[in-house]
């Protein structure tokens, strides 16, 4: 009777501080199973956050017969992620009973710069396995049943589309699998002048010959009725990329992309099909002592070869394109962390083209028509300038600097600045 | 169906952070102990490269991923990581992807050259 009473009197205090921490979300237990090792059981916890040392008491109730399972002893996990609780060697855990883990008296480590967190209660289900099933230590309870797909690796991800619940926050455009920015002004008078800027990323990995390679279609769409903007373009591509060096002290990998692309204006009028190949070196990060402020390197070689295939003057008409490009992006990330503002970043980027054989662009003719304009095989560069202030993870604003052009127009961005409004998703699904 | 039972066992919550601690010192700049509660970008892992040289490390690095516990991933789509991800989330979803059993035939990214 005393220990129904104990039982129950744990239970309560454990629901009602379990309660009180998911709602000032502190830490938590994230899993909770129990795995036969070594002739006795074990019940593995995981936590959301890291403990300083091991729980002053752990218990697991037997909560179908009211009663405490013998616990032998408690420790954390050499980062505090995990609590493992060592059951008596006569014990012995049944799929078909109800199992409780209850934590008392639990220092945490800081959430940021803060101080240690002591937390009273925390409970949790345990997951214990019929003897003939694997136990099921996962992070999710009552884990959903995976459908049994047949999907190519590289379409992976199309799938993620038609689920909301997917959906995560970005980093940037680069990161994203949609992304959409969009800006639009009116003056008096005057008609609204707008653009956009629209990115579809689908590619899905696959782990070929002990390497992940990322494979799939993607879409670059650009355009508007601003004079002034970007001209319009529409790229259609896909993407193979994977690392062909991994890990020193200085380089985390150098990861190759071939991209072999529909590149056009968006009525199509002109068309090149380009391959483009990049050699992209990823830099280790730096990162400040305190984490707040991080930047990181990206330099590129690369060149792109192909033939026009359509021409809206008989100039361009299948010309071939080749093209030698150098670059670099460099971003500077300052993590402000408050609840009105994520962080600051700041991206530069700069790319240099060296066409090899003579391009010709052309314009729109004030009395209507095209005019060749002979590029020749002068260096284009292109760069640009982003800051960045995300609100919160999704949504944010930025301001961007261009100069200089890009095919396959290489219309010239003098000074152009952007003011826009960013949504960014990634697929994030379970 | 493997005849050793202790085949079939998901990955123990220590060797998951055991694998990601590696990974994420390997891919990332670490500057303090790392804790569950500490998200990607923490470390430097934020932007889609890094991102994708920690997914190639946990799945193929055979000294320090999850081919040198024993277990694989087969399917690294499974793993969903983003800058917010947590370490803890991190281990959660490698526990989540891997299955034990070696079928890699992966290198270790300090053997692997151009």
């Amino acid at each position: 009777m005393i220990n129904r009473l104990r039982v129950t009197y744990l239970l309560t205090l454990a629901l009602l501080f379990s309660t009180h921490a998911f709602c000032a979300e502190g830490p938590s237990i994230r899993s909770a199973g129990a795995r036969f090792v070594s002739g006795h059981w074990q019940v593995e916890i995981g936590l959301t956050d890291s403990l300083t040392e091991a729980p002053a008491n752990c218990n697991l109730v037997d909560v179908t017969h009211s009663r405490f399972v013998a616990v032998v002893g408690c420790s954390i996990t050499s980062l505090g992620s995990g609590v493992l609780m060592r059951l008596n060697d006569k014990e012995d855990l049944n799929a078909d009973t109800a199992y409780i883990a209850v934590l008392q008296s639990m220092i945490f480590t800081p959430k940021d710069s803060g101080v240690v967190r002591p937390v009273k209660v925390l409970e949790k289900d345990v997951l214990v396995a019929q003897p003939s099933v694997p136990p099921a230590i996962g992070p999710s309870p009552t884990p959903a049943p995976t459908p049994v797909t047949h999907t190519p690796c590289f379409l992976g991800r199309f799938g993620d589309l038609f689920n909301v619940a997917s959906f995560g926050a970005a980093d940037g455009r680069d990161d994203a699998n949609l992304f959409f920015s969009g800006q639009v002004t009116h003056s008096r008078g005057k008609d609204f002048v707008g653009t956009y800027d629209t990115k579809l990323d689908f590619s899905g990995r696959c782990n070929l010959n002990g390497t992940v390679h990322l494979i799939g279609p993607m879409l670059d769409l650009k355009g508007g009725n601003d004079p002034n903007g970007s001209p319009d373009s529409l790229n259609f591509g896909f993407l193979w990329e994977f690392p062909i060096l991994r890990r020193n002290s200085l380089l985390s990998s150098i990861r190759l992309t071939q991209n072999p692309r529909l590149e056009s204006t968006q009525d199509f009028t002109q068309r090149n099909f380009i391959y483009g190949i990049d050699f992209r070196g990823v830099f280790k990060p730096w990162v400040s002592g305190n984490s707040m402020i991080r930047s990181h390197f990206r330099p590129v070689v690369g060149a792109e070869v192909g033939k026009n295939l359509h021409g809206i003057i008989p100039a361009v008409d299948s010309k071939n394109i080749a093209r030698v490009k150098i670059g670099t992006a460099f971003f500077l990330i300052f993590a402000v962390a408050i609840p009105a503002l994520q962080d600051i970043t700041f991206e530069t980027s700069y790319a240099r083209r060296w066409p090899l054989i003579d391009e010709v662009t052309f314009a729109k003719g004030k009395s209507g028509g095209f005019t060749p304009i002979f590029i020749g095989t002068t260096p284009r560069d292109y760069v640009k300038e982003t800051m960045a202030l995300n609100f919160t993870k999704v949504f944010g604003t930025s301001v961007a600097y261009e100069y200089g052009s890009v095919p396959p127009l290489y219309q010239f961005l003098d000074s152009k600045f952007t003011f826009g409004l960013n949504v960014k998703l990634k697929f994030d699904s379970k | 169906m493997a005849s050793d039972p202790s085949v079939l066992l998901p990955m123990p919550i220590s060797t998951a952070e055991k694998i990601c601690d590696a990974c994420v010192r390997a891919v990332g700049t670490v500057k303090d102990t790392i804790r569950a509660q500490d998200p990607l970008s923490k470390f430097g892992i934020e932007d889609k490269d890094a991102i994708e040289d920690l997914v190639n490390t946990i799945v193929n690095d055979e000294k320090i991923g999850v081919p040198s516990e024993g277990y694989n991933i087969s399917d690294p789509n499974k793993l969903h990581l983003k800058n917010s991800t947590t370490f803890a989330q991190l281990e959660d979803t490698v526990i989540a992807s891997s299955q034990a059993g070696k079928v890699s035939s992966g290198k270790s990214s300090a053997e692997k050259q151009p």
